[in-house]
Formats: structure tokens, C-alpha cells, sequence
């Protein structure tokens, strides 16, 4: 009996390799046994929505697929010239179901491997650049000539090529229908924003959320007037060429303004050029409104330094030298934002600040007495303001934000429905509209 | 005259803020052009700017050195550290290497061992400016402030190895039913889901008063940057 269970176990062994050796293919994803035939349907095609600076190429899936097949795409610039490598891509990836955004979301394009490619570009010289006498050409691309492209499959050993040559030439686009999305968005603005304008230009007392920072800037002048003390105004860390600066200006303005009627001063140290003359003509135009273009001092607004901790320093040494009584920090800041606020909490100012930097809020609102966080800072021009045009502007925001949850519930649902039915197309189409790119 | 100080500028606020809005949506020639001119103008426009902020600088340094108010011998160094690095950096290079920009030149060694630990010094200065904050923010004073204090603890323990070895000698050695205090996991729960709620509902509220600050801009409706709301 002995020498049968032997046998059984020979047997059970063989068994068991001949499963693995016939099996292993498969499970493995090498399938050794499937011939490597040429891809088919290689095609290109213009990227829709781009400023026609790539093309995208598309082939058919293929049995041989796997890890260890590569694709190699070749490019030249006619059909039968030398062509150059542009890239090896495995073949078990790049699929078009992975490029929702210009395949769409049908079941087909899980067999249709795809891959966006550049053409060949004709570059131009711009100009010259030097530094310290060595002197480079710089260029950029000037057009896209015709491009053609080959496909071949390898296993490593050797290379078979698709005897398909597709060529193009990429086409800018007139609209990008990837970010319709926010034109929808903008539009509705757009119209919120008409609607409430005229609302509140027929009843101009509209209600209007509290900014107890905002409403703390008299108090914070009345403040520095008593004491004898100028107020410091700090635009930020960025230039006039972002919004959060420009809307700071314009609570500069209002500040000024106030500043000139209480007859204190007003010190406004500037990291950027731009943004210092600016001031100097906002805080100009607000002494002339208040009636106090004598007052006017263009020295108190000046440029302290380009460089972040320079410009830091700079704000610090005046609060702890010319002890501001109110300090207003208003913009988009970045580390300096607890250095300044600190040194200012330190010499005991009564401290406005706001921004949309939402790292530095948190430093903000410890270090300081009043902080406007995010769109506080935007709206604060149009709450002091008080004028109808600008309160009926801060309540279209307010619908907007109704619009906009509206298509957080829409698309929560969408998510939610599309995990249930992965196969069903609709849901992917209205996820991918209401997804920013 | 009131023309070319009111109505001009919303003229060409209207007519840049429209082209690049399209320039948004259009990815064709010529609007696809509008962002890179748009910066090509803004780098012209500081360059003039700039000489209005050295002549700034200079006159408000000077003044401070002429009424010698406290401090004024910071705007002596001022003008030595202008004066120097202006002589060695502007002069063109030469086989000396002293004057330029390129590596080892004096204008380098000056950027390289005196600006760069400067600005690395005032770097330095956040983390006592960081305990100091801390500590008014975690005054027990107000419910407010407890909770505060009690998730800040709970992170900075969850975040530091000490906390995930706690954790793990908690549930290990003493009980699987204390696997709710895993202070690595509640850490991390703090961190991707309440924190990061709230931080998109000012990240959503900010885009929205963006739209809607860039259309008053653009239509004419704001116009306190000009010196008026009127």
C-alpha cells in the first residue's frame, strides 16, 4: 500500500506542475503562445480643445497585451524619411477610457489604446540673451509641419512594425469645451450679478451679513487719531496683478479716506513698484475727496524692498520704531504673515488683517484682533462702500454659492449612482461637466 | 480731461478684462496671445515703475538720515549695501572675476553669505513667533478654544512617532477595544476630512468672490481703485 501512496503522490505532483505549466500564461499575463501581429486601426487625430500644439494616436487593443509588450511610437517628417523614437509605452496601459476628457465615457474605448503625442515643430530664433558677455539664442517654436507617424510592437527581442502610416498636423481650437463648465458659471454670475444690482438700486437697504472687521476699521482710526499714533496698511505679499492686492487697494482707499476726515497718518509700505504708485494715487484721490489734498503726504507711502524677509523686516522695524497704533494686513501673504502680525501684537496696535492665503488665516486670527477670512477680504470694498451697485454685486455672490451647491448635491448623487452602475454612460457625462479642470 | 480719468481707464479695464476672459475659452491665434502679451506689457509698465520705487527708496532712506530720526544709521547701510552691490554687480565682468553676477564674483559672495542667512534668519524667527501664537490660541478661555486645544493635542501627539508607538502599545498590549484612541488614525481623520471640509468652503467662497470681484472690476461697477465709488 505503501509504494501506491507513492505513486499518488508522483501523480498528485505532476498534476499540479502540468496545471501551473499550462496555466501561467495566463495568470501571469504573458501570453507566450499569442503571435505578435502588427497593431491595427492605427490612426491620429487633432486634440480637441488645445491651442493646436499635439495630436493624439489611436490603435486597437490587442490579444498580446501585457507588461512585457511595448509599443514603440516613431515620428518623421515624410512618409518613407528616417524616423526618430518618440516613445515606448507598455502595452497594458494608454488606453482612451483613460482620456475621458476627449474620448468621452463609451464602453468601446476600453479596447482602443491611445496616446498624446507632439508633432514635429519648426523652431525660430526670438532673440539673444547675455549674461556677463556669453550670449545664447533663445527660440521657440514657430509651426508644426506634417508629421508622420509609425507604430511598432516588441517583446524585447524583436521589433514589428505596423505597416499603417498616419500623418496630421495639429489644429487650434476655437473653444475649449473642457472648461464649459465655468462659462456656465460666469454666465450665471453674469446675470445674478444684473439682477441684484437692479434689486438693490430699488431697495438699497438689502441686507448685508456683519464684517465685524470691517466694521472695526473706524474704530481702529478713531483709535490711532487719540493716541497721536500713525496706522500702518501693508498691501501683502503680491503684486497689483492679483485680485486680493487690487481689493486691498480698494479698502485702502476707504481707510484713506477716513485717515484724511480724522487727520491722522497714514504709512504704507510697498514690496512691489507697481503696487506702490498705485497706492500713492488711491490714498492721493481719497485726501482729495475727503477735501484734505494738503494732508496728502506721498512720503508715508514708499518702497521698502523686492525681497520677502527684507520687506518683512522693513514693515517690523517701523512698527516697533514709529509704534503704529492700528495695523491693517490686508492681501495674499505668505510666511511673513506671523512675523509681521506678531511684532505687531508685541507693540500692543489694534491689528485688522484679512486673506484668501489660507495657510496664514490661522496665524491671522490668533496674532490678530480682527481677520477677514477669504471672500471677507473681496467683499469688504463693496461693505464699506455701502453704494447699491456693489451691495446688489455682494448678494449675486450669494446666489452663486446656491448654484454652486446645487451642483455639489447633483454631483454627489452622480458619484454615488455612477459606484453602483459603472456601466451606465450618463452619470460618467454629468461627473465629468461638473468636474474643474 | 474728466474723460481721460473716469471713463478712459473702464474702457480699457472692459475691453482687457473681456479679451481675456475669451482668451480663456478660445484657444486660437490671436486670443491664445492675449496672456502672454498681458505679461510682456505688466514686465514693461514695472520696469518704469521701478525707477519711480528706487527713487522712493532713496528719498525716504535719505530723509531719515536728514531729520535723523531712530534707526537712521540702518539707512547709512543701506546706502553702503546699494552703493557696493550696484559697483560690482552692474561694472561688466572681466578676467578678475570681481565684477558681475556669474558664481564667484563679489556680487555672488555678497548674496550668497550676506542676504541669503539674513533671510534665513528672519525665516528662523517663525518658530518662536509660531510657541508665542500658540499659546494665546490654547488659552482654556472660551468652549471654543478647549476644542481647539484638545484636536491640537491630539494631532501634534498623532503626528510625532511617539504618538503611533502610544497608540500601538495601547491597542496591542492593553486592550483591542481602545483601537478608538489610535491617535495616528484619528490624526489622520482630522486632517482629511473636517480640515480639509472647511478648508474648501473658504477655497469655494473665494473663487466665487473672484468671479464675481473680476466682473464688478471688469463692468465698471467697482471702481475704488480709481480713488472713487461713486
Amino acid at each position: 500500500m505503501k509504494q501506491y501512496q507513492h505513486l499518488y503522490q508522483h501523480l498528485l505532483c505532476a498534476c499540479v506542475l502540468c496545471w501551473v505549466f499550462i496555466m501561467m500564461p495566463g495568470m501571469g499575463g504573458c501570453p507566450k503562445d499569442i503571435e505578435i501581429i502588427p497593431p491595427t486601426d492605427f490612426k491620429t487625430m487633432d486634440t480637441p480643445s488645445d491651442a493646436g500644439g499635439t495630436l493624439l494616436l489611436t490603435w486597437s487593443r490587442m490579444p498580446y497585451d501585457s507588461p512585457e509588450i511595448k509599443y514603440i511610437i516613431y515620428r518623421s517628417e515624410s512618409r518613407d524619411g528616417p524616423t526618430t523614437e518618440v516613445e515606448r509605452l507598455a502595452s497594458d496601459k494608454n488606453f482612451a477610457s483613460q482620456m475621458t476628457q476627449y474620448f468621452g465615457f463609451s464602453r468601446k474605448n476600453r479596447n482602443t489604446h491611445a496616446y498624446k503625442v507632439q508633432p514635429i515643430w519648426k523652431m525660430k530664433t526670438v532673440g539673444r540673451r547675455g549674461t556677463d558677455g556669453m550670449w545664447q539664442e533663445s527660440q521657440e517654436r514657430d509651426y508644426s509641419v506634417m508629421t508622420y507617424f509609425r507604430i511598432g510592437v516588441t517583446d524585447g527581442k524583436a521589433i514589428v512594425m505596423s505597416p499603417t502610416v498616419p500623418s496630421g498636423v495639429p489644429v487650434a481650437n476655437w473653444f475649449r469645451q473642457d472648461r464649459a463648465n465655468g462659462l456656465i458659471i460666469l454666465v450665471a454670475m453674469f446675470l445674478f450679478l444684473i439682477y441684484y444690482i437692479s434689486m438693490a438700486q430699488r431697495n438699497p437697504n438689502m441686507f448685508l451679513r456683519k464684517i465685524p472687521g470691517i466694521d472695526a476699521v473706524d474704530e481702529a482710526v478713531g483709535r490711532a487719531t487719540e493716541m497721536g499714533k500713525p496706522i500702518l496698511y501693508s498691501t501683502g505679499y503680491y503684486d497689483i496683478t492679483e485680485l486680493s492686492t487690487i481689493c486691498s487697494v480698494n479698502i485702502l482707499a476707504h481707510v484713506a479716506k477716513k485717515v484724511a476726515q480724522y487727520d491722522s497718518r497714514l504709512i504704507v509700505p510697498s514690496k512691489w513698484p507697481v503696487a506702490m504708485t498705485v497706492c500713492q494715487e488711491v490714498v492721493r484721490e481719497a485726501y482729495i475727496n475727503a477735501g484734505r489734498p494738503d494732508a496728502f503726504n506721498p512720503n508715508d507711502i514708499y518702497f521698502i524692498a523686492g525681497e520677502q524677509y527684507s520687506y518683512t523686516i522693513g514693515v517690523d522695524s517701523i512698527m516697533v520704531r514709529e509704534r503704529p497704533a492700528a495695523n491693517f494686513f490686508l492681501g495674499t501673504f505668505a510666511a511673513e504673515a506671523l512675523i509681521l502680525a506678531e511684532t505687531g501684537a508685541s507693540t500692543g496696535a489694534i491689528q485688522i488683517s484679512g486673506t484668501d492665503s489660507i495657510y496664514q488665516i490661522p496665524f491671522f486670527v490668533v496674532a490678530c484682533d480682527y481677520c477677514l477670512i477669504g471672500e471677507e477680504l473681496y467683499a469688504a470694498s463693496a461693505y464699506l462702500a455701502r453704494n447699491p451697485r456693489l451691495v446688489g454685486s455682494l448678494k449675486s455672490q450669494d446666489a452663486g454659492k446656491l448654484l454652486l451647491f446645487l451642483a455639489f448635491i447633483i454631483g454627489t448623487i452622480m458619484v454615488t449612482l455612477g459606484a453602483f452602475y459603472p456601466e451606465s454612460e450618463i452619470f460618467q457625462v454629468i461627473r465629468n461637466f461638473l468636474t474643474v479642470r | 480731461m474728466d474723460f481721460f480719468k473716469r471713463k478712459f481707464p473702464i474702457l480699457v479695464v472692459f475691453v482687457v478684462g473681456l479679451l481675456m476672459i475669451i482668451a480663456y475659452y478660445v484657444p486660437h491665434k490671436p486670443f491664445n496671445q492675449f496672456e502672454g502679451g498681458a505679461s510682456m506689457w505688466y514686465m514693461i509698465i514695472r520696469s518704469f515703475a521701478l525707477v519711480l520705487a528706487f527713487t522712493s527708496l532713496i528719498r525716504s532712506h535719505y530723509l531719515k538720515i536728514r531729520e535723523g530720526k531712530l534707526g537712521w544709521g540702518y539707512s547709512l547701510v543701506m546706502f553702503l549695501a546699494l552703493i557696493v552691490t550696484t559697483v560690482f554687480g552692474v561694472l561688466p565682468y572681466g578676467k578678475n572675476n570681481l565684477f558681475g553676477t556669474r558664481s564667484g564674483t563679489i556680487y555672488m559672495w555678497i548674496f550668497d553669505y550676506v542676504n541669503t542667512p539674513a533671510a534665513a534668519t528672519v525665516f528662523s524667527l517663525l518658530a518662536f513667533y509660531i510657541a508665542s501664537a500658540a499659546y494665546r490660541a490654547f488659552r482654556v478661555r472660551t468652549i471654543d478654544a478647549t476644542i481647539m486645544l484638545i484636536i491640537a493635542i491630539i494631532v501634534m501627539i498623532g503626528r510625532v512617532p511617539w504618538g503611533e508607538m502610544f497608540s500601538e502599545f495601547m491597542t496591542s498590549k492593553i486592550s483591542h477595544h481602545l483601537v478608538f484612541i489610535r491617535l495616528d488614525r484619528l490624526t489622520s481623520f482630522l486632517l482629511n476630512y473636517p480640515t480639509v471640509a472647511a478648508r474648501r468652503a473658504v477655497y469655494i467662497g473665494i473663487a466665487l468672490a473672484t468671479v464675481s470681484t473680476s466682473l464688478r472690476v471688469i463692468l465698471g461697477v467697482e471702481r475704488t481703485y480709481m480713488g472713487s465709488d461713486e
